[in-house]
């Protein structure tokens, strides 16, 4: 009697728990692969362009139309994966010999500036990795993008802040720095002379990630701008505590079933071992 | 043996060990079942909180919808169409210009899953955690995170149940990758958003990061809670966060 009970509360339990196991294996979905991106011209002798990006089989899809230095286009999703970034002179097919071209592969989950940058024999493209990694708590971070020909080498620095830049070359980028929150006296100078190239007021919020570029300005001299590579929540609260519990199954009996059909045929399968258990008890009962 | 009382008492006590159990427990799963059978919507509410609570690390586990469905694949990974240049953003002439003013979100539908709520507005709780919506069937906007519409993550909570019955986003683990959000703004203007994304998280490992951190374009996060529901400190053990992105 003792282990036909058993046995009993064994299969019951048996059918609450198997549907959970089977709804465990039902693995988990893989991410989407889509990247970011934006193209950027930042080549001051480079006439206007349209970029293009051509993937590995199919046509070029179109990701800028007549940029002109200083331009940056918005961010744009596109599948992960390698593509030949291509710029031709505005209006021209994209099937017409680029001024510039060159490799980006594009990572699922991840943003990228594609830049034509450099002047004459020195032009080239770039594929800047922008970084989404979440800046400190209050801070924001800030990488500089050196696209002033006329600059030469520059030390980027906020004022009784943090460096964005030391010695760094024209046509190149730094890494990002951890800028706190707030308004900063931004200032450009060359490293070599010592001149001050430009200064100007920068505001950065907390959580959200930035690019100061560094452009020639026509007729002579450099400006800066501020650019937003990502934003985010400058304070990032953790958990949310949305339910009060009205529709929850108290334990253990919050085992899922993977389909009601299932559980209809485990019952009938009890039920019939349960109606086994009982003839073969009253048959014993008779035999006593 | 006489006793006409003795047998039936036999009887009772020798049928009645395994008997009972086993009614007992056939009882409890016809009464599951049918429940199960008759709210199709709430088996799958548990796979998503099942798939999470079932494994025993502490570890972030992606859980997909109804198996049947892909998630986070097509919609998600539309190849850009290659005549479209709207693809790409007109590159702006001012690339240093702020964002276009967007309007405080006041209104949350979901089509697909029923939902049509005006939005409260939700800032950190003492404990640092995000405030919960004050009504069980409203859901709120986190004020620290970005206005739907700009770039950023947007992120918006509301409650799974109440204390007696479904709340707001008691169906929002329904919701399949490519299904459309709705968030309107005060100033009238509606901005779409397409999920890519469902998974739960144990909340002592919730991912802040991927729900708070930064992004280059406008996108979408929606919060409850799943999984387990604990009922000495009345709180469930998981949060369900869907992703999606503006369309």
């Amino acid at each position: 009697m003792t282990f036909r009970a058993i046995g009993c509360v064994f299969t019951a339990g048996l059918v609450l728990v198997a549907p959970a196991l089977l709804t465990s294996a039902a693995g988990a979905a893989p991410s989407a692969g889509v990247a970011t991106v934006r193209a950027a011209h930042l080549s001051p002798d480079t006439p206007s362009v349209d970029a293009y990006l051509e993937p590995a089989h199919g046509a070029a899809l179109p990701a800028g139309s007549a940029m002109t230095y200083g331009t940056v286009g918005s961010y744009a999703r596109i599948p992960a994966g390698s593509y030949r970034v291509v710029l031709v002179a505005h209006g021209k097919p994209a099937t017409t010999r680029p001024l510039l071209s060159w490799v980006a592969r594009l990572q699922a989950g991840r943003a990228y500036t594609l830049a034509g940058e450099g002047v004459g024999s020195g032009r080239h493209g770039a594929v800047l990795d922008d970084d989404l990694s979440p800046p400190a708590a209050e801070h924001a971070r800030v990488r500089l993008i050196q696209a002033a020909s006329s600059a030469g080498r520059v030390n980027v620095r906020a004022l009784r802040g943090p460096v964005l830049a030391t010695h760094q070359a024209f046509a190149s980028a730094t890494g990002y720095a951890s800028v706190p929150a707030g308004t900063w006296l931004m200032s450009a100078t060359g490293s070599a002379n010592q001149r001050s190239a430009v200064r100007q007021s920068v505001t950065v919020r907390g959580g959200s990630v930035y690019s100061v570029v560094l452009l020639d300005v026509r007729g002579g001299g450099v400006t800066m701008r501020l650019l937003l590579d990502a934003a985010g929540a400058s304070q990032k609260p953790g958990s949310a505590d949305t339910g009060g519990g009205g529709t929850a199954t108290r334990p253990p009996a919050a085992a899922a079933p993977s389909t009601s059909l299932g559980w209809t045929i485990l019952t009938l399968v009890v039920l019939a071992s349960l109606a086994a258990a009982t003839t073969a008890s009253r048959r014993r009962h008779r035999a006593t | 043996m006489t006793d006409p009382g003795y047998v039936p008492r036999h009887r009772r006590t020798r049928l009645s060990r395994p008997a009972t159990l086993a009614v007992l427990a056939a009882v409890v799963v016809l009464v599951v079942s049918v429940f199960w059978a008759l709210d199709g919507r709430g088996a799958d509410r548990h796979r998503v909180a099942a798939s999470t609570s079932a494994s025993s690390s502490p570890s972030v586990t992606e859980t997909s919808t109804p198996a049947t469905d892909p998630v986070t694949t097509a919609s998600a990974t539309t190849p850009a169409p290659r005549t479209s240049s709207t693809r790409f953003g007109v590159p702006s002439a001012a690339p240093s210009s702020p964002a276009p003013a967007v309007g405080v979100p006041s209104r949350l539908s979901i089509p697909a899953i029923g939902v049509d709520t005006s939005l409260e507005s939700l800032s950190l709780a003492a404990d640092g955690t995000l405030e919960a919506p004050r009504k069980w069937q409203e859901a709120g906007w986190f004020v620290g995170s970005s206005r739907p519409g700009q770039a950023g993550p947007a992120v918006i909570a509301g409650h799974v149940d109440s204390r007696t019955g479904p709340a707001v986003f008691y169906r929002l683990h329904q919701l399949h990758a490519g299904d459309r959000v709705l968030v309107h703004a005060r100033d009238d203007s509606t901005v779409s958003f397409v999920v890519d994304t469902l998974a739960s998280y144990p909340k002592n490992h919730f991912p802040s990061a991927a729900v708070y951190g930064p992004t280059p374009l406008p996108e979408l996060r929606l919060i409850t809670c799943a999984g387990d529901f604990n009922f000495v400190t009345h709180n469930y053990l998981d949060n369900l966060v869907v992703s999606a992105h503006q369309a």
